[in-house]
Parts: C-alpha cells; sequence; structure tokens
C-alpha cells in the first residue's frame, strides 16, 4: 500500500484557559489558569483518494485538528504529515497542496467579480495563465458556475457562494482538501447541489477528503469512512458500510393499514409511532428475524404499503456516543 | 520578481476595484474629507495669526507639515487600511485564511481594505503645500518624495502598533488607542518641546521621524537629517516585517 496522503500520530493539543472555577485572585494577582486537552494522543491514517468524514460534538477537537493538519496551529505533542511535510513546519509550502474551506468564511474578493476572484488566485498560487485558464473552466463545468461566475461576490447567494468558494479552493489542484461545515446554513436544495458537486469534484480530480460537519447527510452522501472524536480522543475509526452494518441493531418498519388503529405486540418489537391506518415498529434485528415479523405482520394487517429502514446515521452516533459514555468511568 | 510585483499589483488593482463601482461615495468622503481637514486647520490658522511665530515656526512650516502628513497617512489609509485590521483579525482568526496561502501574509493583509475618505487626504497635501505651505510648484516631486518616506515610516510603524495583538491577547483597541497617540504626536509641532517629549516622539512614537525631520528638510536641507530618515526608513521597516513574523510564528504557536 502507497504512503498515505495523511498521517496523525499520538497529536495531543492543549490550551491554557482561565479557570472560571477557581476562585480568582485580586487585581494583581495572576490569573488561575488550567489547561485543556483540546485534542489527545489521536492516531489515524488516510490514503490518497479518501474521503473522510470527521464528526463529533461541539468542542470535541475537530477544528483544533483540522487547523494543525492544515498548519495553521502547532500540536503540544505528537507529529502529523500531510503530503509529505509537516504542516505548522511548513505552512506556506504546505498551502499549495491542500485547499481550505471553511462555512463562515469566504476566501472570494467580496468586490470582485468570481472571475476575477479567481485570476487573483491564480496568481496567489502562481499559476500559468493557460493551466488555470483551463482548470477554471473544468471547475466552471463541474460546479456549475457559468451563471453567476461574473457576478460580484457579495451578491451571491450563501449556496452559490460556496460552490465558488470550493471551486476557488481546488484552482490550484491541490491534494487534499479539507472542508469545515461546508453545507452550515444552506436551505436542503442547496445542499444536495453542493454535495452531487463535491461527488463529482472526487471522481474528477481524485481528492483526498477530510470534512468535518455536524449534518450527517454529508457524511452519507459525500464520504466512505468515518472518525468518530470526543473530548479530543477518538472514538471510532471505520468505513461507512460497516458502521451501518456494525450498528444496525434496529431496523424500522412502516406499515400502511386496512385496519383503522394497528396494534403490534412482540417481545422485541417496540412501537415507534402509532396513527390512524399507520404504524411504525422498532425491530432488534439481533433478537429477531425480520423476515419472522414481516410475515407476523401480514398475517395480522390487510396491509397498503411497507417499508423497512435502516437506524439513520445521526442515530447509529447517538448511540455510540452513549455507549462511550456509559463505558467511561 | 516580475510575477511578485504582478501578484502585488493585482492585490492592490482588487484593494481598488471597491471604488471603481462606488465612484460616488468615494468622491462624496473624500470632498467632506477635504471639508473636515478645512475646519481643523482654520483653527490653527487662527493660533498662528495672533502670535505670529511658534519659537521659530510660522504657519507654512506648520501647513508643510500638515500637508506632509494628510498626504502620508492619506496614502497608507487609501492604500493599506488593512494594516487597522491586523489586530481584529487575530482575535476572529480571520488571519487564517491569509496564512494558508503560498505567499507572505504581510502584503495581502495590508492591501485587504482602503478607506475612501482617506483619497481626499491624499489630495489635501499638496494643496495645503502650494498654498497654505507657501511653496512652488516646482517643489512638488520634492513633497512627493518626502510624503512617501513619510508614508512608509507610518505603515511600517502602525504594522508594528497592530502586531502587539500577537502578544496582547483580546485587546484589539489597545492597538487603536497608539494608534489615534500616533496621530495626535505626528500632527503637532514637535519644534522647541521639551526633551522628553522628544525622546518619545524619536523613539517608541516616531512621529518626530514622520513628519517633523521631513518639514525641517523643506526648512533647510541637512545631509545629516536626511540620512536620519532614510535610517528611520530602514530601521522601522525592517523591526515592522520581523515583529510581524514574530507575531505569526506565536500565533502558529496557538500563544495568541
Amino acid at each position: 500500500m502507497a504512503d498515505p496522503i495523511i498521517q496523525v500520530q499520538d497529536l495531543t493539543r492543549t490550551f491554557r484557559v482561565r479557570d472560571k472555577e477557581a476562585r480568582q485572585g485580586g487585581w494583581f494577582s495572576p490569573a488561575k489558569t488550567k489547561e485543556l486537552i483540546a485534542v489527545r494522543d489521536l492516531n489515524f491514517s488516510i490514503q490518497t483518494g479518501e474521503k473522510v468524514a470527521f464528526i463529533g460534538p461541539n468542542g470535541a477537537g475537530k477544528s483544533t485538528t483540522l487547523k494543525m493538519l492544515s498548519g495553521l496551529l502547532c500540536p503540544t505533542a505528537g507529529t502529523a504529515s500531510v503530503c509529505g511535510l509537516t504542516p505548522w513546519e511548513a505552512t506556506q509550502a504546505l498551502s499549495s497542496k491542500i485547499g481550505l474551506v471553511f462555512g463562515q468564511r469566504s476566501h472570494l474578493w467580496p468586490n470582485l467579480p468570481v472571475k476575477d476572484s479567481f485570476a487573483l488566485l491564480a496568481k496567489i498560487y502562481d499559476l500559468e495563465e493557460g493551466a488555470a485558464q483551463q482548470q477554471t473552466d473544468k471547475l466552471i463545468e463541474v460546479f456549475g458556475l457559468a451563471k453567476f461566475f461574473n457576478q460580484y461576490a457579495r451578491t451571491l447567494s450563501l449556496g452559490q457562494r460556496m460552490r465558488c468558494d470550493i471551486a476557488a479552493a481546488l484552482l490550484h489542484q491541490p491534494s487534499v482538501l479539507f472542508l469545515d461545515e461546508p453545507t452550515i446554513g444552506l436551505d436542503v436544495t442547496a445542499k444536495a447541489l453542493l454535495r452531487d458537486h463535491l461527488n463529482r469534484l472526487v471522481q474528477e480530480f481524485e481528492t483526498t477528503v477530510l470534512l468535518t460537519s455536524h449534518d450527517t447527510d454529508d457524511v452519507e452522501k459525500i464520504c466512505d469512512r468515518v472518525i468518530l472524536i470526543d473530548h479530543g480522543q477518538k472514538l471510532l475509526d471505520t468505513t461507512l458500510p460497516k458502521l451501518h452494518r456494525d450498528y444496525r441493531q434496529t431496523k424500522t418498519l412502516r406499515l400502511t393499514t386496512e385496519e383503522e388503529c394497528p396494534v403490534f405486540e412482540h417481545p422485541h418489537v417496540s412501537v415507534e409511532a402509532r396513527g390512524d391506518h399507520t404504524l411504525v415498529l422498532a425491530v432488534d434485528v439481533t433478537q429477531v428475524r425480520m423476515e419472522v415479523i414481516v410475515s407476523q405482520c401480514l398475517e395480522r394487517f390487510k396491509l397498503h404499503d411497507i417499508t423497512i429502514e435502516d437506524l439513520p446515521l445521526e442515530e447509529i452516533i447517538k448511540t455510540i456516543y452513549q455507549q462511550m459514555k456509559k463505558a467511561r468511568p | 520578481m516580475i510575477k511578485t510585483l504582478s501578484y502585488l499589483w493585482a492585490l492592490m488593482m482588487a484593494n481598488m476595484s471597491e471604488h471603481t463601482h462606488q465612484r460616488k461615495r468615494l468622491f462624496v468622503m473624500s470632498f467632506f474629507m477635504m471639508i473636515q481637514n478645512t475646519m481643523f486647520f482654520i483653527i490653527w490658522i487662527l493660533f498662528f495669526q495672533s502670535v505670529g511665530d511658534l519659537k521659530g515656526w510660522q504657519l507654512p512650516d506648520y501647513m508643510r507639515l500638515i500637508g506632509i502628513f494628510a498626504s502620508s497617512f492619506g496614502f497608507c489609509m487609501f492604500f493599506f487600511y488593512g494594516v487597522r485590521n491586523i489586530a481584529y483579525w487575530i482575535q476572529d482568526g480571520s488571519l487564517d485564511a491569509f496564512i494558508t496561502r503560498p505567499r507572505a501574509a504581510l502584503p495581502a493583509l495590508l492591501m485587504s481594505a482602503s478607506s475612501p475618505a482617506s483619497l481626499g487626504d491624499i489630495l489635501y497635501g499638496p494643496l495645503l503645500w502650494l498654498t497654505l505651505g507657501d511653496m512652488p510648484v516646482s517643489s512638488l516631486p520634492w513633497f512627493l518624495f518626502l510624503a512617501m518616506m513619510s508614508a512608509v515610516l507610518l505603515l511600517s510603524v502602525l504594522v508594528i502598533m497592530y502586531s502587539l495583538a500577537f502578544w496582547l491577547k483580546g485587546s484589539p483597541r489597545f492597538s487603536d488607542q497608539l494608534f489615534e497617540m500616533l496621530l495626535i504626536f505626528t500632527g503637532n509641532i514637535l519644534h522647541g518641546q521639551p526633551f522628553a517629549l522628544k525622546a518619545v516622539a524619536f523613539t517608541i512614537i516616531p512621529a518626530g521621524f514622520i513628519t517633523y525631520i521631513p518639514v525641517q528638510l523643506t526648512r533647510e536641507f541637512d545631509a545629516t537629517l536626511f540620512a536620519l530618515l532614510i535610517g528611520a526608513i530602514i530601521f522601522y521597516g525592517a523591526a515592522a516585517i520581523l515583529v510581524f513574523n514574530a507575531g505569526l510564528r506565536r500565533y502558529i504557536r496557538g500563544s495568541v
């Protein structure tokens, strides 16, 4: 196997913060501080072309890790290598090899038409005119930017701006793309469009993606691997299909029946919701086979419709965190 | 070299682009800046009319000082207003976007904003120089040279002042206070002031180099003073780059 494009070993970052719980001294005594561990002994590696979701609750250490990997922050301990470089020692050299997109901040110049921002970025990254134009044309096509490419960046909608921002981050053809909450604040349609474009991009440019997001749909639609962290520590590192397989203890069974008030009872099935002609059941598939329950339903009810759903990723993640919390001393 | 210059030119054009589609705003704000300057100078005109001279300095001397100051200040704020954002961007993390580019962060930071009203200051300088400053039109190149020297110095000092936010956690307003203090020192007559004040004006708040020495050079050219001015430009310019880069390293260490 080739060397990983991102390699993280025992990465740790602590911050000294004011201790709000401790009794602070007077005006002239130094403030009492405590050490806050933002990232603790983090280990993982990512191969070229992988699309990895880095997920965790607020304050889990996602952004701190991303900052360290993009060279914006030194770790307190541990090592990391991105595209063969130590990020915090070679921030400028690394910037030509990575693309960064922060959902809240734009790389575009608000008072310039998008095309001029791209031209300026081409100068910043010292791209040859022909190569820059070729890449720009490709990005316009992949991200569907043609309609607003001549518009001033400040007049774009959030969805359009994000598409332009991601395209701009790819102008210099980075090997790795760091995406921090790329769909934050977007409506459902804009999110779907952006995810489609991102997937096309990954196919087209074979870019390695490390994404942080609170939206599990981003994770499911874009990534193929998940790294779960909490309190700065890695809880889980697995592929998305394996995650579903391992945590698929419960399946949801939705029934639409001829009967007005359907009732179903089984020791390994719980009723999630019940309404007029509808019944939603949660089936523990580790205890009972799904076909057993389905056949019992077919016997008991006159069915108009039946659907079987996996547990949503959000629920799986919630379950993992709950399990970890219980396991923690 | 050509690529670097072309990049810097592109940054400058991007910074100026704000004004190209808001020309009316640019002219109105510049005009009112000139009116505001006039209101301020009337007080000094009245002052000199009543006292005649201040320890050998007369109204034209002071108007030349203000002329150089207005143009150099206007030049800095019109082309490099980004300097005033440094402290705030250190605090809110906006600096990240500049660090993650394969170019030095400082030029892009400086040319990231422009104050439209400052065009009025730039234009006001030569106007004062030629009218109340009592200088001939042929001296304009000399004026422009001095104003440019003064602007480079002013910008260097501002970079140092605003880079202090790398060390003074959570207090970007402190840099603004230093900026205001520098303006007060720079726009006032240092001639005949006590030694302690002059000592401050040639070290910590180097207003003396920014306006006082250039005006002394217009009164009577002195090679030593000129060398001192060039020396100060080199010293404060180098100090600005060193302080900013040291701050940037501190920022990446996560100590900010």
